[in-house]
């Protein structure tokens, strides 16, 4: 499966690729919402991976955007942040996340949450 | 009702040293200690420049005589400033303000290069982690194949180790029967060949009953020549069957002796095969024995070693999963990079907000700080702080400040 790795933090995307790679899945990164709307242009991707607090454009932001366009819209995204709070959550999940995982992840708990998304 | 303001905006400025204190992890006597060389500085700063005295070039500066003023002096009556008489700002040296201020810029650049330098540890680590999981699932495959190979063979037509042991001890078992039967065959046929020289040795007995016949019919044929001799031409006859009678014998004898030479050359050559086959069946069957035990020892060797290699090979497994696990936790501690980058980054946000509030507060009260912008002091601090600093990075954070 092809995936769509959004965090400003190198470190962050660094380890969300070895985590999705060490299951055997692709990983692109894209730096923030902005950078990810310009790599999902002509790219198929089959889940995005997305941070909350992040220059340029925020993940909510990005989920708001992702509305708009009907082929990034039906792309799976699990939230992925430090601001794991309820409210938060419900934000994410309102504007279109499907999953919602707080940082530090655990990597079953990403590919249990890959898994009920993309049934692999 | 200036001063009032000085006293308060240097309690805000003793907080800013106090957060920043908190932000780069000083220990709470250095809070203190910096603490009090704040207060003490404004203080000093404020009685020793409040009297007025006018700048060489720009707007003159103001002197606050309050020497010893106490913390919660804001709470007695204080001289009221007298106000500037332009519309320009009051040039006033506060050395403690001043010290504050560049301290607050020194603090910043320390902060703000720790997010720098714990993505490059975490990048080290990370890299560091690639090779280790590189390496542990090598040694995973390695232990898998070499569990493969012990258990189903190596390619088609390869039978696996243990099941080729196996078959090889029940190979050895068989041998080690057939040997058996053929040693016990041997041993028997020896017998019988020792019997048979026994047979040979009553022949030979035979022979002699055979010597001593022709031994009497020779003294047969004496007596009969004898009689034939007297009772003269009568005996003519007899004497013919006497002579054919001694040619009888000696014929007789000559064969006896030729078959008794035989029988003792054939029960020499019998005794000697015996002897032979019954060494050699000894020998072989002990060799055979002792080839067979080797070979059976090495297939037990081989059957317990492919039981120790499924062990090594199960361990092998069980490590680098312990291993993978430990790993995981590595990455899942590391994102603790992004969290504490976050928290840094807000503390530098709320750092430019304190700067900022320094700087209005300033203007609202028509003061220029103008110790902020000297050099001598900002080198000051800059030797303070690189005499106290402890890392190479802090270090290199204080050096990179610039006016
Ligand atoms: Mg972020």
């Amino acid at each position: 499966m092809k995936f769509l790795a959004v965090d400003d933090s190198s470190t962050m995307r660094k380890i969300v690729s070895l985590a999705l790679k060490g299951a055997g899945h692709e990983v692109t990164e894209a730096e923030h919402g902005k950078d990810a709307l310009a790599k999902l242009e002509g790219t198929s991707f089959d889940c995005i991976v997305l941070d909350i607090n992040m220059p340029e454009m925020n993940g909510l932001e990005f989920l708001t955007a992702r509305k708009f366009k009907p082929a990034v819209a039906k792309i799976p995204v699990i939230v992925l942040t430090t601001q794991d709070e309820t409210s938060m959550r419900d934000q994410a999940m309102e504007l279109g996340a499907n999953a919602f995982l707080g940082k530090p992840f655990q990597k079953e708990d990403l590919l249990a949450s890959v898994k009920k998304l993309l049934g692999v | 009702m200036r001063l009032f303001r000085f006293l308060a905006f240097g309690a805000a400025i003793f907080a800013i040293a106090a957060m920043v204190t908190t932000l780069l992890g000083w220990s709470l006597p250095a809070m203190v200690a910096m603490g009090a060389a704040c207060v003490s500085a404004l203080s000093a700063g404020i009685g020793s420049t409040l009297a007025r005295t006018p700048h060489p070039e720009e707007a003159p500066v103001v002197a606050l005589p309050l020497a010893a003023l106490p913390l919660a002096a804001a709470e007695s009556p204080l001289p009221a400033l007298e106000e500037p008489r332009s519309g320009e700002p009051l040039r006033v040296e506060l050395p403690g303000l001043s010290d504050a201020r560049l301290r607050i810029r020194f603090a910043r650049a320390i902060a703000a290069g720790v997010p720098t330098m714990t993505e490059e540890a975490a990048f080290a680590l990370i890299e560091r982690f690639e090779n280790m999981r590189g390496n542990t699932s090598k040694a995973a495959k390695s232990a898998r194949d070499f569990k493969a190979a012990l258990s189903e063979g190596q390619g088609a037509g390869h039978a696996p180790v243990a099941v080729q042991a196996e078959r090889t001890r029940g190979v050895i078992k068989s041998q080690r029967e057939s040997i058996a039967i053929m040693t016990d065959h041997n041993r028997k046929g020896a017998k019988d060949l020792r019997t048979m020289g026994n047979e040979l040795e009553s022949g030979m007995d035979l022979l002699k009953g055979i010597e001593e016949i022709t031994e009497r019919s020779r003294l047969i044929a004496f007596n009969m020549a004898v009689e034939a001799a007297r009772i003269g031409e009568k005996g003519r006859g007899f004497r013919v069957i006497v002579g054919e009678l001694r040619r009888l014998n000696d014929q007789t004898v000559d064969f006896s002796h030729k078959v008794s030479e035989l029988l003792v050359r054939f029960r020499d050559y019998n005794d000697s095969v015996v002897a032979r086959l019954a060494e050699e069946t000894e020998r072989v069957a002990k060799d055979v024995q002792g080839g067979m035990k080797a070979a059976e020892e090495a297939v037990e060797s081989l059957i317990a070693a492919s039981g120790t290699a499924d062990h090594f090979a199960r361990d092998v497994s069980a490590l680098v999963e312990i291993i993978d696990k430990d790993l995981d936790g590595v990455l899942e501690s590391l994102q603790f990079q992004d969290i504490t980058r976050q928290m840094i980054e807000g503390a530098l946000k709320t750092l430019d907000e304190a700067g900022l509030d320094v700087e209005n507060s300033l203007s609202t009260l028509g003061l220029v700080d103008s110790g902020a912008a000297d050099l001598a002091r900002r080198e000051r601090i800059r030797k303070v702080l690189l005499d106290r600093s402890r890392t190479k990075g802090e270090k290199a954070a204080i050096m990179e400040v610039k006016s």
